[in-house]
């Protein structure tokens, strides 16, 4: 049901956008998370189109299903999510996956953020995936975690060394 | 913002490019996702206060149609090129739970364009 439901905004959105009409686009999201809201779809359905190959390539589909999981918050997402991370060909998800990896604050994560740590992608201009990994190791706040956030303080960049002495310091 | 960044807006009378654009710069029309950022745990201090702009009608459109997009935000504008390291035009981006923000860090005259239309500013 959930499924059907993204399919039938993901496709709305994609003519809204074709027709340059963002104004739509954006309020058939807050459209969809209101129904989200009041039908709390279940977590299993949420994690069967995580889980879905090639998903993370389907125009709108995979915000709505990251939307969808924003209500309705299920440590069985960890292990995915903690995949999509650690896949270089999902890099268009690693922010909000991250995001979502925060919230759980799983031990399991530190590996895949860890990982993150070193990506630079070409549109991550300000570098907000290794600093928001950051920011969840420092969430999680086991031994390891700590240590890499420690480690980052002493970074040659800037901007990560000043996101990790923040973490360190908050 | 951080209280610094704050006093450095309201003495410019607008947004201030870091050296080389190191600060992201992000703005967006939805102030709950402000709320929501300055009240994660995660990022407990650095954004201390959230401030309102009130911009002359469309600067929102116009910062956008000169604009390249973050991959989260290409399904929703596929007419714009997407951003590549170095170009100096705004990055639209869907931030967290799909919200919409443009980061006029990289572009000095995004920065110009955007204080130049604003009317009033207010910390919330």
């Amino acid at each position: 049901m959930l499924e059907t439901t993204i399919d039938s905004y993901s496709e709305k959105m994609r003519v809204a956008a074709n027709e340059g009409r963002y104004n739509d686009s954006l309020a058939l999201l807050e459209e969809f998370r209101s129904e989200v809201r009041n039908k709390s779809f279940s977590a299993s359905e949420i994690l069967d189109l995580l889980c879905k190959p090639n998903f993370t390539d389907v125009g709108s589909k995979y915000q709505l299903a990251f939307t969808a999981a924003w209500y309705n918050l299920s440590p069985t997402y960890v292990a995915r999510l903690n995949a999509l991370l650690a896949d270089e060909n999902a890099s268009n998800v690693h922010e909000q996956v991250i995001e979502l990896l925060v919230e759980l604050g799983d031990e399991s994560s530190v590996p895949a953020l860890e990982k993150a740590m070193s990506y630079r992608w070409d549109f991550d201009e300000w570098l907000s995936i290794p600093k928001k990994s950051l920011q969840a190791l420092n969430a999680i706040g086991t031994d390891r975690a700590l240590e890499i956030v420690r480690m980052a303080a002493q970074s040659e960049i800037e901007e990560i060394k000043e996101e990790a002495l923040a973490c360190l310091d908050s | 913002m951080s209280q610094k960044g704050l006093a450095r807006v309201e003495s410019a009378g607008g947004l201030v490019r870091r050296a080389q654009g190191s600060a992201e710069l992000g703005v967006t029309q939805n102030a709950s996702y402000l709320d929501d950022l300055m009240s994660r745990a995660s990022t407990r201090g650095k954004y201390q206060v959230g401030v309102e702009f009130e911009v002359k009608p469309g600067t929102f459109e116009s910062l956008i149609s000169q604009a390249a997009v973050h991959p989260s935000a290409a399904p929703m504008f596929p007419n714009l090129p997407l951003f590549k390291k170095g170009m100096t035009v705004p990055q639209i981006k869907l931030e967290k739970d799909g919200v919409l923000s443009i980061l006029l860090g990289g572009s000095d005259d995004a920065v110009k364009q955007f204080n130049s239309n604003i009317i009033t500013i207010r910390k919330r």
